[in-house]
């Protein structure tokens, strides 16, 4: 039983990871945020991860996947971490913009942990991330490990 | 001696000579020569008998009596002969009209007529000829298997062998001919099975219809070319409105940011050692102006947002496939109207539900419809009488037909028209997008159903709704 230690947030924009991050922390999180900018960088660092996986046996990440970005979609990440036998642990959390219901149960028949909704209106925006950190927080997640 | 009787007899004589001479001379053109020839044989007749009854009688000789027994003894024969013919000939002329008549028509239409016996064609029309662009001589020489394209030549056979056989084939069909000069026409026939002759044989019409194959392509490919752009318009259409999104949330948040760092500015300000005259021209720029600048910021990214909502709305409707089912309209209904209590209540609105009829739709589009237009009646309910919303339906043959009635301030002719456009509001301030009635006609348009508009000011609006009746 882990508790959460690093949060990779892979997100395109600019102001919409600065906002997700500055609204985490205001929910009190700690933990070392990575961003990636694209699908592409997200993945090598996650495939990485798994190399190094055997040093940093307490490894306990979440990751925060937006769904359209640059050169491979949340949605393909999605797929391969969950089919992998190792990284299929990460807690993910799809968050998007999109509330499209087919997109939605696409994203859990590839399961995902909980697929959260950008909201436009920046109160709820406030409110939706204040409590995804707080919930995030409390949250108890299994190791990595590479057998 | 001359009595009456001879002279009547004389006279008789020299009528039937004045009828062989009209004969002879004057209806030569108008009775064929047979005829002529008998009637002459019989008038010859009758003038001998007159001759020799006038030589009788005036006692002058008997030498012509033996002559006269024979001569009327023949004469009903020649009867018999001018009544035969004359009947045949207008029997004759009979077929001939007839004859006429049909050939005129085969020649004159525009399908090709055709008589096939084993492999050759022993009758063609006109048209067959000038649609392959052989003449009749020409045609009945060939095998009629050359004439078709070598690809639907193994097709038509076997249906030939099978018909000739008496077996139940294709009586209709399309094949493409080859004319004479080597072009391809496509043909469709229609063909049946007679005696001709006292064998079997085909006989078949053809119709050119190769413009019309041209036609038919190329409106297909129209219509192709018309669903693909209407699905690019409609991905290109999410793509933005959602793409849109992202600096819509960037401007809200960093809008809202900027609203609390103002708040901590404003709180550092109170504890500076500023004067006082310039803390209050800041503390008045940053409560009024800037306040002011950003509110509308934020007002309008709002309306962009309920906009991209709606466009949304409107693009999934086209990309996601319908999931059509029996739908129990009483209780849809029924639970479209209760997500509309709160509003019901708290403007006193009576609505009434009669029994509805069921309909074959995608539940969640049909109470989407349901919910915008109960939406727009609460929305249009005049604020100086107690609103009554009613729904009803009835079942036709085909469809079933929903309408949904309001007592609300109704909508203007000139808006009656304008009102299914996209982002037409009735009413400017309404907070809405003003495509709730566009998201309605394109669920219809779903479901290939109906919608009418009955609508008088200050009376109330009915919608008519038709939709595809339930399958039992």
């Amino acid at each position: 039983m882990k508790k959460i230690s690093m949060i990779i947030l892979a997100e395109d924009d600019e102001g919409h990871a600065s906002l997700i991050k500055k609204n985490l922390r205001r929910a009190g999180i700690k933990n070392k945020i990575i961003r990636f900018k694209d699908g592409q960088s997200a993945l090598d660092y996650i495939l990485n991860l798994k190399k190094n996986i055997k040093q940093k046996s307490d490894l306990s990440v979440v990751l925060l996947l937006d769904i359209r970005m640059p050169y491979i979609s949340g949605i393909e990440i999605l797929r391969k971490i969950k089919q992998d036998r190792v990284l299929k642990d990460i807690y993910t959390v799809i968050v998007t913009t999109t509330d499209d219901p087919a997109e939605i149960k696409k994203c859990y028949g590839l399961g995902c942990n909980a697929y959260v909704t950008k909201p436009v209106i920046y109160e709820q925006f406030i409110k939706t991330f204040y409590h995804l950190g707080i919930y995030l927080l409390n949250l108890n997640l299994p190791n990595l490990e590479n057998d | 001696m001359i009595n009456t009787l001879s002279i009547i007899n004389l006279v008789s004589s020299l009528a039937i000579l004045l009828a062989l001479g009209i004969v002879i001379f004057h209806l030569k053109h108008v009775i064929s020569k047979s005829y002529r020839i008998i009637i002459l044989f019989i008038l010859l007749i009758y003038f001998f008998n007159n001759l020799s009854n006038f030589l009788h009688w005036s006692a002058i000789t008997l030498a012509l009596d033996p002559f006269e027994d024979y001569l009327l003894l023949v004469l009903p024969i020649l009867w018999i002969f001018f009544i035969y013919a004359y009947l045949k000939n207008i029997y004759q002329k009979k077929i001939q009209a007839s004859e006429e008549k049909y050939r005129v028509m085969v020649n004159q239409i525009h399908d090709g007529i055709y008589i096939q016996r084993g492999e050759k064609i022993v009758f063609a029309n006109q048209q067959v000829c000038d649609e392959l662009g052989y003449d009749k001589n020409e045609l009945y020489k060939m095998k009629i298997w050359q004439l078709v394209h070598p690809d639907d030549r193994q097709k038509l056979m076997i249906i030939n062998k099978k018909r000739i056989k008496g077996k139940d084939t294709a009586n209709t069909y399309e094949a493409r001919l080859l004319t004479k000069s080597g072009a391809v026409i496509h043909g469709e026939f229609a063909v049946t099975l007679i005696g001709y002759e006292g064998k079997p044989a085909t006989m078949g019409s053809v119709r050119n219809i190769t413009d019309r194959k041209k036609v038919n392509k190329k409106l297909r490919k129209a219509l192709k070319d018309l669903a693909n752009s209407q699905k690019e318009m409609e991905q290109f259409l999410y793509a933005t409105s959602h793409d849109l999104r992202t600096p819509v949330i960037n401007i809200m948040g960093f809008n809202k940011e900027l609203d609390k760092l103002l708040e901590q500015l404003k709180e550092l300000l109170k504890k500076a050692d500023v004067k006082k005259d310039l803390k209050n021209t800041i503390f008045n720029k940053i409560n009024n102006d800037i306040d002011e600048s950003l509110n509308y910021i934020i007002n309008s990214t709002k309306k962009i947002d309920t906009l991209l909502t709606g466009l949304l709305t409107i693009s999934r409707l086209g990309r996601e496939p319908l999931r059509i089912k029996n739908l129990d309209m009483n209780q849809l209904i029924r639970s479209v109207v209760e997500d509309f209590e709160y509003k019901i209540q708290k403007k006193g609105i009576k609505v009434k539900i009669s029994e509805l009829p069921n309909c074959r739709g995608d539940r969640v589009q049909l109470e989407q419809l349901f919910s915008n237009l109960m939406s727009n009646s609460i929305k249009n309910l005049d604020s100086k009488k107690q609103g009554v919303i009613i729904i009803s339906g009835e079942e036709k043959i085909e469809n079933c037909i929903y309408y949904f009635e309001d007592n609300g301030i109704g909508i203007k002719p000139k808006d009656q028209k304008e009102i299914l456009k996209p982002f037409h509001k009735l009413n400017p301030d309404d907070p809405g997008e003003g495509l709730g009635l566009t998201i309605v006609q394109r669920i219809i348009k779903n479901h290939n159903g109906d919608i009418r508009l009955e609508s008088e000011v200050n009376e109330g609006t009915k919608i008519i709704i038709t939709l595809p009746k339930s399958l039992s």
